[in-house]
């Protein structure tokens, strides 16, 4: 795989083959074929030099022989997010064998070495067993199964299912992975175990069962046994985890990865070995690129007169001359292998201030950005000078207005000031996770608001050499990013409220100026004061809030004299956009209309408003709405990868360090994890090997919310529609014979109707059937009217379908899912009980929740509320007060109408339906709705995965998550690794879902009628 | 910033310890550098201009110059060495001056083979001609006995320790002559490197002096001298360990 921007240089493949990954024995034990850097090699199985048989911009991955050895399967996404494809022996083309717009991933082949199992979401059902011929055609489901893997055996399947991610260490709940052997409807567990047991193999020579479970010793082991015998560990590694075993079709070699290398292991003898694999090949991989950033960015400034903007591009720090539409005069200020952000510029806009993030430490930086010399261009670099910081870790930096001191933020948060010329460094007070704070423009104080009640900020206000802290807001509202106008008299600041509003609020800081009408304030605001007076006493009362909009914890930018203020807010139909209001609040204006989601938003003293739209591009609008540009800038950089991934990593690791939820560290020697795992995540060359590394490292730390993924790049692949019927797979005839057509999808429409027993022959002139994919003729239709060539009672007849994503048949099936279960209720307690579904704790969610609750349960005697599948977000507590309110009193009339206060509060019983796929917020819930004795709860244990994670990106782009509040219940237990009870235990089995049967909602529908 | 740059940000702070402790002074090259500044005392840049160690011998009463693209080896020059030489961070590929507005232009010690890629140096030395007076000079020195050095791995280079400071160096040295280039896979320890191990890659390009002799003259530039050593004695293939390069911009 070679693919990246603009490569300039190429080296030869170096040492270090640490990111061998998804090995595949050939049947006769002869060679093994791999996954390195993305594309699929081979070499000789006792070790040797390795070619390479599938190269490549795209990634190719889990590489599978047919059982005569003769072709190889594997998956590709050079056509999109993952087919199938087949390659005879001689490695010289290769065929694509499935079409669908979802994720295809290659399993194994059948025995009889004519078809490819493979693991899809489609219209059938999510994550099952497909197979494909490999000779072509429409794939077909095998087992009607949710799966993360499969083996063949004799007579049936071994399947893993479950629900952790593979890289995932010392789980042990609701949502294991575990091994189930059978078919058709009937599936045992292999093994009763709590831990995971992952890629199930099968051993025709032993008629043994071998998968991967941790040992003793918390470390992925091979083990093997027959069934109903036990199990028996094979390997006994003691550095590292054992992943992605594969075994020959004659089950007499296993090969796997482990700590990047590759192994095999001989069945039954049991002995390993080392595959040394020779890299010495000609096949050239970039180490370093050349590449042109611009346009996107993370963070930028303006300098205080308006002329000049530094702005940061992946790590870059640049400078140049704000013009009409550009940026011009560019200058590089920083550009290397550390992370620089958050430039700010000095006021006489001389020296800009940033951060440099390096190795796990972030240091803060100047840079002379001012050219004195007459003979000197601009293509001089600004001599910069790391600060001497009394800390590891400086971020935010903020000038005082005189330009002597800087204030900055620690690891933990606390507020420091250092002077520019003397380095002295001061911590203000003892208060951590500060997250705003501004200068008073005497510089004699420093306003700033950290968490105290329930993550909520308050506003305080310190002496900028040091002292008690105090707080000017106390209020229950969120109240965060203060701002000192330079006039001296008030601070601003956002607000925020758990029903969704935002305002912006300013505090008189004496008595007198708040006492002042508008005409005299008008003109306090052009007297800067000299020397900042506060009178504490009664702060509280000299607030006002300048406006409210819709919005949440979001930040706003003000002009330096505080008369301008620039927010984002979210329309009524959820778009968020750049609003105004000023100091008087009157005047509140919207400024954009595309749904921009503005951030980092900067006023400046003539009212120019800057910030960074959707995408990463600064723009700019007026306050009177005139104008407004983007801000294009384009500057070379030269990147070499081992650094690139060497500063990932750090900042990786960094965030968690200082940031997860746990600060033992789930009792794990996080300076051992990076000492472990670095090495590996620097040398790998692609972002799917690095983020596979550090998703290893993350695993150590067994838990929840943490991910990486990325970076991304546009996919403009061809897609396949959908019209939304299900095919007869039974059918043996020609073309497509229609078993079911899904209600509201296009083939539902009138004009455009399918019926079960219809045969499609040819879509747009193209043959379907079981040897012609369905999903081939359906390519790039989406959208675009589609000629039809249909068989009804013998009758042929041509018809016009506009087919529709696969994401639209998604909904579509999630809603005949829904009504399915209201009429299931419906019938299992003759019309007395409701049905509603939550999918998600949004706030759309909530609204449909809402809405659901009264209508489905207006004239019902009881409600069933199912947030099974659920994954969670933050609306708990909306859904909580709505049904936790207690009924005090009712009013009746003449007439007898009876109403209860509080107004529509809900008094009928009510069962909730949980299950191991309810995650994060949905394991809030139901534990708020257990301690307030809602009513009994039917299903399965919760996941267990409950952090308050927040996603940021690193360095490239790449997204990370970072999982740092944790909830416990009321006696102190830890919702992370701890589930959620049902009161009624009820297990789906494997293959409940393909059957259609849902034997949790009938227990519940059984539950409630005790109650009524 | 290309790598080849960014690594003088760790490794410059290290490599100023050796120049400055572990390596003795040598005075011949102070000398000779003394004597050629001596020779242009007009305005005057040297290119590579590291932790400030010729900015005693280059400073005069006329403008002059040190380039430097590491903001660490900056951070090493003390007050007095930039009374003498005004610093300025940038690229001898793009050099941050406007045209003909030097007299003097230098690339001493082994700065050009940092440059890995030939055409970089080329670019360079365009941008040399560009920017100095016509009939302004320019000085570049080559070590072209890098090509000679035999491969090793983990050989010692030192074991420095005085006054309870340590520095010590292991050293693999491999060739890559398709690339052109020599590397040195460093390895340090001691003192400066209080959490074990500093591992750092230092790549030099092959300059053979054919190769330099001609891009200088196919940049505009008339050769003048060339000498051998710092004695300024003649250029000798075969014994001379350095070659040291005076050429004139030509268009007079």
């Amino acid at each position: 795989m070679i693919l990246m921007n603009g490569i300039l240089v190429f080296i030869l493949l170096s040492g270090g083959m640490s990111d061998l990954r998804e090995p595949c024995p050939s049947p006769d034990g002869e060679t093994v074929v791999f996954c390195f850097r993305g594309d699929i090699w081979e070499a000789p199985l006792t070790g040797g030099t390795m070619r390479c048989l599938v190269p490549g911009e795209s990634i190719e991955t889990s590489p599978s022989y047919s059982p005569d050895g003769e072709r190889l399967a594997f998956t590709s996404d050079r056509t999109g997010g993952g087919d199938v494809y087949v390659m005879d022996g001689t490695g010289s083309q290769s065929t694509r064998l499935t079409f669908h717009a979802g994720e295809d991933r290659v399993l194994c082949w059948n025995s009889s070495a004519d078809s490819i199992y493979f693991l899809s979401s489609r219209e059938g059902g999510n994550s099952w067993v497909y197979s494909v011929s490999a000779s072509g055609g429409t794939p077909r489901p095998v087992a009607g199964v949710e799966i993360q893997n499969a083996c063949i055996l004799p007579g049936g399947l071994a399947i893993e299912r479950g629900f952790t991610p593979w890289w995932r260490k010392h789980y042990t709940g609701s949502a294991s992975r575990n091994i189930w052997i059978g078919s058709g409807e009937t599936w045992d567990k292999l093994i009763d175990s709590e831990l995971d047991e992952k890629w199930p193999m099968y051993s025709a020579i032993t008629g043994e069962i071998l998968f991967v479970m941790e040992d003793s010793s918390g470390r992925n082991a091979v083990w093997s046994m027959v069934r109903g015998g036990e199990p028996i560990q094979r390997t006994s590694f003691t550095e590292g985890d054992i992943t992605y075993p594969s075994i020959s079709s004659t089950g007499g070699i296993v090969v796997f990865e482990y700590e990047g290398g590759l192994y095999s292991m001989n069945v039954p003898g049991w002995s390993v070995s080392l595959i040394n694999i020779d890299s010495n090949t000609d096949y050239p991989f970039p180490m370093q690129y050349g590449e042109t950033v611009g346009y996107s960015t993370d963070c930028f400034d303006v300098d205080s007169s308006g002329i000049q903007m530094a702005v940061v591009g992946t790590g870059d720090l640049f400078a140049g001359r704000i013009s009409d539409d550009s940026l011009e005069d560019m200058i590089e200020i920083y550009s290397g292998s550390s992370r620089a952000r958050d430039p700010v510029w000095s006021p006489d806009g001389k020296t800009i201030a940033f951060t440099l993030e390096h190795e796990g430490i972030i240091d803060l930086v100047l840079a002379n950005a001012e050219l004195q010399d007459s003979i000197l261009l601009d293509s001089a670099f600004p001599e910069i000078h790391i600060l001497s910081t009394s800390s590891d870790v400086a971020v935010r930096p903020v000038w005082s207005p005189d330009g002597s001191r800087i204030s900055y933020l620690d690891g933990p948060g606390r507020l420091h000031v250092i002077d520019e010329r003397t380095e002295q460094d001061i911590t203000l007070c003892g208060i951590s996770e500060i997250i705003h704070h501004s200068w008073s423009p005497d510089g004699m104080w420093l306003a700033f608001s950290v968490p105290v009640l329930a993550h909520r900020e308050e506003i305080f206000i310190v002496s900028s050499r040091g002292g008690e802290p105090f707080n000017i807001s106390r209020h229950p509202n969120d109240d965060f990013q203060p701002f000192w106008p330079e006039d001296g008299r008030r601070i601003l600041y956002a607000s925020r409220t758990d029903d969704g509003n935002y305002l912006i609020k300013q505090v008189w800081l004496t008595r007198e100026d708040w006492d002042s009408d508008d005409e005299e304030r008008e003109a306090l605001l052009d007297d800067n004061l000299i020397t900042v007076e506060i009178e504490l006493d009664g702060l509280q009362r000299r607030t006002e809030t300048l406006c409210t909009v819709k919005g949440y914890y979001d930040f706003y930018g003000a002009s330096p004299d505080g008369r301008i203020i620039a927010f984002p807010a979210w329309d009524s139909s959820d778009r968020m956009d750049l609003w105004t209001v000023d100091w008087k609040g009157e005047s509140l204006t919207r400024l954009t209309w595309s749904g921009e989601s503005p951030e980092h938003i900067h006023v400046t003293r003539d009212e120019e408003i800057y910030y960074i739209a959707i995408g990463g591009i600064v723009r700019s609008a007026s306050v009177n709405g005139a104008g407004g540009g983007v801000f294009g800038w384009r500057m070379p950089v030269w990147r070499s990868i081992p650094l690139v991934q060497a500063q990932k990593f750090d900042e990786a690791w960094r965030l968690l360090r200082d940031n997860f939820y746990d600060s033992d560290m789930h009792q794990v020697d996080w300076d051992a994890m990076r000492s472990k795992y670095r090495e590996r995540a620097v040398s790998s060359i692609i972002s799917e090997d690095f983020n596979d590394v550090v998703r290893r490292m993350l695993g150590e730390l067994s838990a929840s919310h943490l991910g990486i993924s990325g970076s991304w790049y546009f996919d403009s692949s061809p897609r396949s529609g959908s019209v939304g019927i299900i095919p007869d797979y039974d059918w043996n005839g020609n073309g497509i014979r229609v078993d079911s057509v899904i209600p509201y999808s296009p083939a539902d429409l009138d004009g455009s109707l399918l019926l079960p027993g219809d045969i499609i022959i040819s879509i747009q002139g193209i043959p379907v059937g079981a040897d012609d994919n369905l999903y081939r003729a359906l390519l790039q239709r989406s959208g675009r009217e589609t000629g039809f060539h249909v068989l009804r009672n013998n009758e042929a007849f041509d018809i016009d379908i506009e087919p529709v994503s696969i994401w639209r048949i998604e909904d579509l099936l999630y809603d005949e899912w829904i009504e399915r279960n209201r009429r299931e209720v419906a019938r299992l307690t003759d019309g007395r009980v409701g049905y509603l579904h939550i999918p998600s704790m949004n706030n759309r969610c909530v609204d449909d929740f809402l809405i659901d609750l009264f209508a489905e349960g207006m004239n019902r005697d009881g409600m069933i509320i199912d947030i099974r599948d659920n994954r969670g977000g933050s609306t708990h507590d909306e859904i909580i007060r709505e049904l936790g309110r207690p009924a005090y009193m009712f009013s009746r009339d003449r007439h007898g109408n009876i109403s209860f206060e509080p107004l529509g509060v809900w008094r009928k019983p009510l069962v909730l339906l949980i299950n191991e796929r309810c995650y994060s917020d949905a394991e809030i819930f139901p534990e708020g709705w257990k301690e307030l004795g809602l009513g009994p709860v039917v299903g399965e244990e919760t996941y267990g995965a409950v952090i308050g994670t927040s996603d940021v990106y690193l360095v490239d782009g790449t997204s990370f998550r970072i999982p740092a509040t944790g909830w416990y219940t009321l006696t102190g237990d830890n919702l992370e690794n701890t589930g959620v009870e049902p009161d009624i235990h009820v297990q789906e089995q494997p293959a409940d879902v393909g059957l259609n049967i849902d034997r949790q909602l009938e227990a519940a529908a059984e539950t409630i009628m005790g109650l009524i | 910033m290309k790598p080849e740059v960014d690594l003088w940000e760790r490794y410059g702070p290290l490599f100023s310890i050796e120049e400055k402790l572990v390596f003795p002074p040598d005075r011949r090259e102070l000398q000779f550098y003394c004597e050629i500044r001596k020779r242009h005392p007009g305005s005057c840049m040297e290119i590579g201009a590291g932790d400030g160690r010729l900015a005693g011998v280059l400073g005069n009463d006329s403008l002059t110059i040190g380039l430097e693209p590491s903001a660490a080896m900056f951070k090493l020059w003390t007050p007095e060495d930039r009374e003498k030489i005004r610093c300025v961070r940038g690229l001898g590929q793009q050099l941050p001056l406007l045209e003909s507005s030097l007299d003097f232009i230098l690339f001493p010690y082994n700065g050009i083979h940092c440059i890995l890629d030939r055409d970089d140096r080329i670019t360079l030395l365009l941008e040399v001609a560009r920017v100095l007076h016509p009939g302004g000079r320019f000085f570049a020195e080559t070590c072209h006995r890098f090509d000679d050095r035999e491969d090793e791995e983990n050989a010692e280079r030192y074991h420095y320790a005085k006054d309870g400071f340590s520095l010590r160096l292991t050293e693999t040295v491999t060739h890559d002559r398709e690339k052109g280039i020599i590397s040195f896979d460093m390895k340090y320890s001691g003192s400066p490197v209080p959490a074990g191990t500093l591992s750092i890659v230092l790549e030099l390009a092959l300059i053979s002096a054919g190769e330099l002799l001609r891009d200088i003259r196919e940049a505009g530039l008339n050769i003048v001298s060339i000498w051998g050593d710092y004695d300024f004695s003649p250029w000798d293939k075969r014994y001379s360990p350095r070659l040291l390069v005076l050429a004139e911009r030509s268009d007079t």
